[in-house]
């Protein structure tokens, strides 16, 4: 599968293609998972956002005119769904679920609570390229194209977000 | 160059320089000792957040809960019918409300289904409506497939059966005229108008009838003409909590005004998320059209 790209799987998804649909999740799932873990709040329904943004994305595939930027249109679908879902929650409409906030939110033992919290607290353009960059992607590139940034924007991003982590954990924050 | 130190020293830490850039940030490294340190202080952060555990998954799960949903000959999980055709009109005597099993192809539509009388068949058509939420009153319809009494109240968590000609009031308001029955719906959005929160649906509206409906951010309305809309939650586990609307619309006469976009008949449309895209072309188009013409032509 290495040898097909983007824009081929999404021609192949288009015409209903199952195995393409699968490669293309499996390509961008941690990328997503990581967006919606950044865009929810602790014990949010991470899974849940997951599923119904490639829901989403195939239903509304057509639309996309740039087949190689699956991954782009992808994170802004997350992005949305995201976005609904607090906007939901702050009218009452949905309530955390236990059980898929436990399966879904990272281990947190005692010693990364701090970080956690300090990662929480963090404005959500920072918060988002530190999911990206350690939860799925380490690469510059990769961020920029899910985010729609240049790669120094992303480089810019990650400094000014490990900055502030480091000043929130000196000074005791989070 | 137009990185800042800072910004430097993060993309050496990251693997993110090419070979020029590199050595120059070394060679910085090697004449500032407070350059190294920070770098030092960089890893030790870099190091504990690589150690963060992921988010878990099951990306298995995710892609076999993506295709169950998306295949279109998957069984509902409810033994409610997938697809439901509703609509009610008033005055212009348009009043309809009946679910439909979506057929195979045009030719197998049943013509007594889609009559506007009243019949009890569950298996040709299901009328369900679960109230959610707040009370309704109903007018000569019937709750559980059975008769019931005129000015019945009705509270949350009735399912009920609407008939052809019944007539729904809410809060003293007669709202019949647009009524989207669908199982497991959210009948009423927080502004009190009609709102399908889950399932399907299909409705028209009669010639010189004005019909709205939200459907996430977008209104339609009808003016001076008939359209018919298949309206598509999307049924995932999801869409229970996201009130996200899919809404497939033919214009089937007339004019179909979305927004400050017009749509002349013949035209077909999906409205998603709020944003509106030619549609091409709906899913059942043909099935969808012989329909409304049926429906819009009573």
């Amino acid at each position: 599968m290495h040898d097909v790209n983007d824009a081929d799987l999404v021609e192949r998804a288009l015409a209903a293609d199952p195995a393409a649909r699968e490669s293309l999740i499996l390509r961008h799932v941690r990328r997503i998972r990581a967006l919606c873990w950044s865009r929810l709040p602790p014990h949010g329904p991470i899974e849940d956002m997951v599923q119904e943004t490639f829901l989403r994305a195939f239903r509304l595939l057509a639309r996309l005119e740039r087949r190689e930027s699956f991954g782009s249109f992808a994170a802004g679908i997350a992005v949305r769904v995201c976005a609904d879902w607090r906007k939901a929650s702050a009218r009452g409409e949905v309530a955390l679920e236990g059980e898929i906030a436990a399966a879904a939110e990272p281990d947190r033992d005692a010693g990364h609570d701090r970080l956690h919290a300090a990662i929480r607290a963090l404005p959500e353009l920072y918060r988002d390229v530190i999911a990206l960059f350690y939860f799925a992607d380490r690469s510059y590139r990769e961020i920029a194209a899910a985010l729609g940034l240049t790669e120094s924007a992303v480089n810019a991003r990650l400094a000014k977000a490990r900055s502030l982590l480091r000043e929130s954990l000196a000074g005791g924050g989070g | 160059m137009s990185r800042s130190s800072d910004e430097l020293l993060n993309a050496y830490l990251d693997g993110a320089l090419d070979a020029a850039e590199r050595g120059n940030v070394e060679r910085d490294l090697e004449r500032d000792p407070s350059l190294a340190a920070k770098l030092a202080a960089l890893r030790d952060l870099d190091e504990a957040l690589a150690n963060i555990a992921s988010p878990a998954g099951n990306d298995a799960a995710i892609v076999a809960q993506v295709e169950r949903t998306l295949r279109p000959q998957s069984i509902p999980r409810s033994p409610w019918p997938l697809i439901l055709a509703t609509a009610l009109g008033l005055a212009a005597g348009f009043l309809l409300a009946v679910e439909f099993e979506r057929p195979a192809d045009p030719s197998s539509l049943d013509p007594a289904i889609a009559t506007p009388h009243w019949t009890k068949d569950p298996s040709a058509c299901a009328y369900a409506s679960k109230v959610i939420g707040r009370p309704e009153r109903m007018h000569r319809n019937s709750k559980g497939g059975e008769p019931i009494a005129a000015d019945t109240n009705f509270v949350a968590g009735d399912t009920v059966f609407l008939a052809a000609d019944d007539r729904m009031v809410v809060d003293g308001r007669d709202e019949s005229r647009v009524y989207l029955a669908a199982n497991s719906v959210a009948n009423w959005g927080d502004d009190g108008r009609p709102a399908l929160r889950e399932g399907r649906a299909v409705f028209a509206s009669a010639q010189g009838s004005d019909l709205t409906f939200d459907a996430g951010e977008a209104t339609l309305t009808v003016v001076d003409g008939a359209c018919a809309a298949e309206i598509e939650v999307f049924q995932s586990k999801v869409a229970k909590k996201i009130p996200e609307t899919l809404l497939r619309v033919v214009v089937v006469r007339g004019e179909l005004i979305v927004g400050d976009r017009r749509f002349a008949a013949g035209s077909s449309l999906a409205i998603a998320d709020g944003l509106v895209s030619e549609d091409q072309p709906p899913i059942d188009s043909q099935w969808f059209v012989e329909l409304a013409t049926q429906l819009s032509a009573r």
